[in-house]
């Protein structure tokens, strides 16, 4: 079982982030971390391998600089490589021009399943594991909150407003799974240490042989969110719980 | 001389503390991350009720086991990490951070692996049996010096171990002994005398790897500490125990000597707990001051109180940079028993100091056991006492500057 993971490398969302002026997207020449939501998607991938008794797990990242801090603490969870695709053609990517880049660099190892998170903590467009399906021609099954292999069969648990979907599909698939599908692990001092030597491939577009880079997506301007108006007050004259009331009926909450 | 001067930024010193970027290496750096990650998130929470209800947690000690944090020490072909000191030490910084107890739950296990590595690595068999398991947290192997007579005159033993054909007889009694008494607890590294002392002198010495369901061992009631309340500690009782020649660690009347003169540098993993300790009565003061208020305004805009704040923070630094300082020139090799001494005394004053000033900051909130500061301020107190009392560590200072102490 050889799976393929999509992980991108973030700003630390615990420091403040800026927007490019020229770009306008977010700033990404300081150093990255490992997403968050993707480390669902690696422990997951670790799982799966395990259980299936042996393979490989490759992760794929798209970052400036060459960057490879995040794919580094991947790496020490147990991955067992990492491509990374960094080229200055590629600032301002959008989702659908990042898809393409991935979707070229996971086919250079084999694999039978492609994991990805639900959608990034900085860019939130959530469109790239359904893109990359669609590129490489293999169904696509969103949400997982829970995965299981047998045989050449993927079953999905796919979290849904009601409840769940029970989702079955057939190998190779690409499935996007949810924060708490699994409880990622801990980088362990072993497993630091045998990152240092496990290879990271870093490729140019051109080594992609993509035949062009054109970013479709052009960010026209970004304003800074609204600011919350105040609630209105109300002085408690006795009869404060009904005013309670009916602003929750209001909201239909009660 | 053209040097770009860069800025530290509040919250890389609230994260980290004071900058020691000549310190580390990248996998240090990947480690700290690592571990200080998962205090944040599984030791913190629950390090209150842990405390007051004195408890150990077997389960927070099996998912420490998970990070290797037990075998750092260790080399990587008995199932440890093959790590530097500095690595151990970030491990016990970053634990008593939020609990100390913890920290030294992990420290005394990396200490005991290590110490039966040195005193028997050539009993490659053996070392297979128990060095892997203990390497991952399953079992757990005490340190078993201290006697009821002893403290700071430990080489006053009493426990003896007498020869009965291939075999010794153990008699004797162990104080104070951290880790014997968990579910994890297996062996006990015993120092007993192994001759007779006709002359008037001390008999000699050596080390024993003793199992503690051995018939004759009895672990006794565990302590009621001051300090380190869900940490596990237990007076050790020994009535006829008899072990085979192998339970002989090294050789025969040379265990106490080569044991100490090894264990240098297990001062700077207390020390390094010191300066984990001080940077959490820090973060917890700092959220105390800048969240109160007093006459109209944050208590941290008083400048009595910003002074003690201030205060605090250098001494967590200072703890640190001793702390590291000394590790690194373990870790290259160069001579560290003027380091040793110095650190462990120079920090953990500067723990109980901190965690002084931090407790009279937070006042009647500071006195409750439910406030980092306050248990800070019980787990700050044995810093200054376990691994060479402060007293211990300045005859040590004193004999090398030649003065005849």
């Amino acid at each position: 079982m050889n799976i393929a993971v999509c992980v991108k490398q973030i700003p630390d969302p615990a420091a403040p982030g800026s927007i490019d002026p020229e770009s306008k997207t977010l700033r990404r020449d300081g150093k990255l971390i490992m997403d968050d939501s993707d480390s669902f998607g690696v422990e997951m991938a670790l799982q799966l391998v395990d259980k299936a008794g042996g393979g490989e797990v490759t992760l794929v990242s798209m970052a400036p600089n060459g960057e490879t801090s995040g794919l580094r603490t991947a790496l020490a969870m147990g991955a067992t490589r990492a491509v990374l695709v960094s080229d200055p053609k590629l600032h301002g990517a959008d989702a659908l021009t990042t898809a393409k880049v991935l979707a070229k660099a996971i086919q250079r190892y084999p694999f039978d399943m492609v994991l990805a998170g639900t959608e990034s903590s900085d860019g939130y467009t959530g469109t790239l594991p359904v893109q990359i399906a669609e590129l490489l021609g293999l169904p696509s099954v969103s949400f997982a909150k829970k995965v299981s292999i047998d045989g050449a069969v993927v079953s999905v648990e796919r979290q849904t407003e009601a409840g769940y979907d029970d989702v079955t599909c057939p190998l190779p698939a690409v499935v996007s799974v949810t924060a708490g599908v699994v409880e990622p692990r801990y980088p362990s001092f072993k497993g630091i240490m045998a990152a240092k030597s496990k290879p990271i491939e870093t490729l140019s577009v051109a080594d992609l042989e993509l035949d062009s880079i054109a970013v479709a997506e052009e960010v026209q301007a970004v304003h800074d969110a609204q600011a919350r108006q105040g609630g209105e007050i109300f002085e408690d004259d006795g009869s404060g719980f009904e005013k309670v009331v009916a602003f929750l009926e209001q909201l239909k909450l009660v | 001389m053209n040097i770009e001067h860069q800025h530290s930024t509040r919250d890389d010193f609230l994260d980290e503390g004071y900058d020691l970027s000549w310190a580390f290496e990248e996998e240090h750096r990947a480690w700290r991350a690592s571990i200080s990650r998962f205090c944040r998130e599984e030791v913190e929470p629950a390090a209150p009720r842990r405390s007051i209800e004195r408890r150990f947690d077997p389960d927070l000690v099996r998912q420490v086991g998970q990070t290797g944090a037990f075998g750092l020490l260790a080399p990587e072909r008995f199932g440890g990490g093959g790590a530097d000191l500095r690595s151990l030490c970030i491990a016990a910084e970053e634990i008593a951070r939020f609990d100390s107890s913890l920290a030294v739950t992990v420290h005394v296990q990396a200490i005991a692996i290590a110490l039966l590595l040195n005193l028997a690595s050539d009993r490659t068999d053996l070392m297979d049996e128990v060095v892997p398991s203990a390497c991952r947290g399953e079992t757990f192997i005490s340190f078993g010096l201290t006697e009821p007579s002893g403290g700071s005159d430990a080489g006053n033993i009493r426990t003896r171990a007498a020869r009965d054909g291939d075999d010794w007889i153990i008699n004797g009694a162990k104080q104070f002994i951290t880790n014997s008494g968990t579910p994890f607890s297996k062996y006990v590294i015993l120092f007993c005398a192994t001759s007779g002392n006709e002359d008037g002198r001390r008999p000699p010495v050596s080390a024993f790897l003793v199992p503690l369901d051995a018939e004759g061992v009895t672990v006794g009631e565990p302590y009621a500490k001051t300090g380190w309340h869900s940490s596990d500690t237990h007076p050790l009782f020994f009535d006829d125990v008899r072990v085979p020649n192998s339970a002989l660690l090294g050789i025969e009347g040379r265990g106490y000597r080569a044991a100490l003169a090894f264990l240098t540098w297990a001062r700077f993993p207390i020390a390094a707990m010191s300066a984990g300790l001080a940077h959490g009565c820090l973060t917890d003061a700092l959220r105390f001051v800048s969240t109160r208020e007093s006459f109209g305004q944050p208590l941290g805009s008083h400048q009595g109180a910003a002074f003690q704040i201030a205060e605090i923070a250098s001494l967590a630094s200072l703890a640190r940079v001793m702390t590291y300082d000394g590790a690194w020139k373990y870790d290259h090799g160069q001579p560290i028993e003027r380091e040793a001494a110095t650190a462990k005394y120079i920090a953990s004053e500067a723990a109980n100091k901190a965690a002084y000033l931090a407790t009279q900051l937070e006042g009647g909130y500071g006195f409750i056991e439910e406030s980092a500061a306050a248990r800070h301020y019980q787990d700050a107190r044995i810093l200054t006492i376990g691994e060479g009392t402060s007293e211990v560590q300045k005859l040590l200072i004193a004999r090398g500057l030649g003065l005849g102490v």
